[in-house]
């Protein structure tokens, strides 16, 4: 990639090589087929020497289509977009509370509230480029304790099943979110299992998701998606009054 | 054009015939083999003159260093067990031969690597002087002299070793202090003193926080104080 040029530019012109190289393997085809006509005469040295021929190319070209393929890897884009997530975390914000930024090579900030609403508030629209739920219904996500000052049962995992999602059709940037949270305790004296029923909503400003209080301790989780990675989250269970986290969870989405 | 080809070549049946279009099948294959060579070729010249791609090091090494402004992630005399959900255990309980971290992290095998502390190893950088040394940045060098790992004690590795630098480069005064001291897997420092009967002057402290063995961020510490007269980022050697 050269120098000021993002990822999905570099994406676009490598998609404009895999064309050229679509049509390199079709001419292919048709070589291919006329050899396979004509291999009747006493030719056969010539014609398996054309063979090879074009064996061999075909082999170079897959391997120059799985070079390309290397540098596109999506696996390999989300693990970059993480650690640059780890860097900005480190960095100043450079947007006022309540605001978010745009990105890319233009540094602007919009509010919050226009982040996914359908309208293209960025200059460079990257505020309505990100906007596929992580959190649909039926998924599940399974959290192992980091540290747990505050909940009641002390578990050492939490699930979280997504019941139903609803989007709001005059607001979709910030659905409304019904799970259930699984705790499944097992001390010496008792083993129990406790299914909380929990409402909440998923920022896409934040990439958060936040379930209220489903017990009356007024004890909440937030749910901290990196942007990049939607496999895992940091879940922290916070003072829903404070906003001081207490507890810490790492959740995987459980495949 | 090839169906045309293909009546023509049924319609005139004779051998010369037949022949000649034969070769003329065969040429004109190969020269769509190589236009297709000639096109890839163009394609993969494009492609290598694009930036290559970052070497496995250099992203281990800009990720421990993220890491490290991330932290600290654990309280004192703790590390952290490494992987995905963050844990802390005591410094004593790595590589001792019983797993502390729920997955395992402090019995890895490398992080209880002895790399760092092999008899031998050398760690040199140029050290600058914040103190105690009136000296412009000099070579610094620590290296391993002996180690020892007792069987009932293993998340330490006992080492001897020496540290030399420069002072001077023009009459080549070398000063060198011979050094005791240890190396904790759980924290990845080499921490070392002065020699049994020395004069207390100086001693060296090592973090290899660069994730990997060749790479520490070294200080030159007064043993009583562990106030830092110098530092210096060291290379295996």
């Amino acid at each position: 990639i050269t120098a000021g040029e993002t990822w999905s530019e570099f994406a676009i012109r490598q998609a404009d090589t895999m064309k050229s190289l679509r049509l390199l393997l079709a001419a292919l085809a048709v070589v291919t087929a006329v050899l396979a006509d004509h291999h009747e005469h006493d030719h056969e040295a010539q014609i398996d020497k054309l063979l090879e021929r074009t064996n061999k190319i075909t082999h170079d070209i897959y391997d120059f289509d799985s070079k390309l393929d290397a540098r596109l890897d999506p696996a390999r884009i989300r693990r970059a977009g993480s650690l640059k997530h780890r860097v900005e975390e480190l960095e100043e914000h450079h947007c006022p509370e309540h605001s978010h930024q745009c990105g890319g090579d233009d540094p602007q900030c919009i509010s919050d509230l226009f982040v996914c609403d359908k309208h293209v508030d960025c200059r460079n629209g990257e505020d309505e480029k990100h906007c596929t739920l992580p959190t649909k219904e039926g998924d599940s996500f399974v959290g192992d304790v980091v540290y747990d000052n505050c909940t009641r049962r002390r578990p050492q995992h939490i699930t979280i099943a997504i019941e139903s999602v609803t989007v709001h059709k005059y607001y979709p940037a910030s659905p409304d979110i019904h799970a259930h949270i699984e705790i499944h305790t097992d001390t010496d004296d008792e083993e129990a299992h406790a299914s909380l029923p929990a409402d909440g909503i998923y920022t896409f400003a934040h990439d958060e998701l936040y379930l209220y209080p489903p017990e009356d301790d007024g004890l909440a989780l937030l749910g901290e998606f990196d942007g990049y990675d939607f496999d895992h989250f940091d879940g922290y269970i916070i003072h829903e009054s404070s906003h001081k986290a207490c507890a810490h969870f790492v959740f995987t989405r459980k495949k | 054009w090839f169906i045309l080809l293909l009546v023509g070549l049924a319609a005139a049946d004779s051998e010369p015939f037949k022949e000649r279009q034969f070769e003329y099948f065969i040429t004109n294959q190969n020269l769509h083999v190589d236009k297709l060579a000639h096109d890839l070729h163009e394609l993969e010249e494009e492609f290598s003159k694009y930036s290559h791609d970052v070497d496995d090091k250099t992203v281990r090494l800009l990720k421990h260093r993220v890491h490290n402004l991330e932290g600290p992630h654990c309280p004192e005399h703790f590390s952290e067990c490494g992987g995905l959900v963050p844990q802390c255990i005591s410094d004593l309980f790595f590589c001792d031969g019983q797993k502390d971290c729920k997955n395992g992290g402090d019995e890895s095998p490398q992080i209880c690597s002895e790399a760092a502390t092999h008899v031998g190893s050398s760690y040199t950088g140029i050290a600058t002087w914040s103190g105690c040394e009136e000296s412009a940045p000099h070579y610094a060098v620590v290296t391993i002299t002996a180690s020892e790992r007792k069987d009932f004690f293993q998340s330490y590795v006992w080492v001897r070793g020496v540290l030399s630098f420069e002072v001077d480069e023009h009459i080549h005064t070398v000063k060198s202090y011979p050094l005791r001291g240890f190396y904790n897997f759980g924290s990845h420092v080499l921490l070392m003193g002065p020699e049994r009967g020395t004069k207390p002057v100086y001693g060296a402290r090592c973090k290899f926080n660069m994730g990997d063995f060749d790479h520490a961020e070294c200080e030159i510490v007064n043993p009583e104080s562990l106030h830092v007269c110098a530092h210096f980022f060291a290379d295996r050697y």
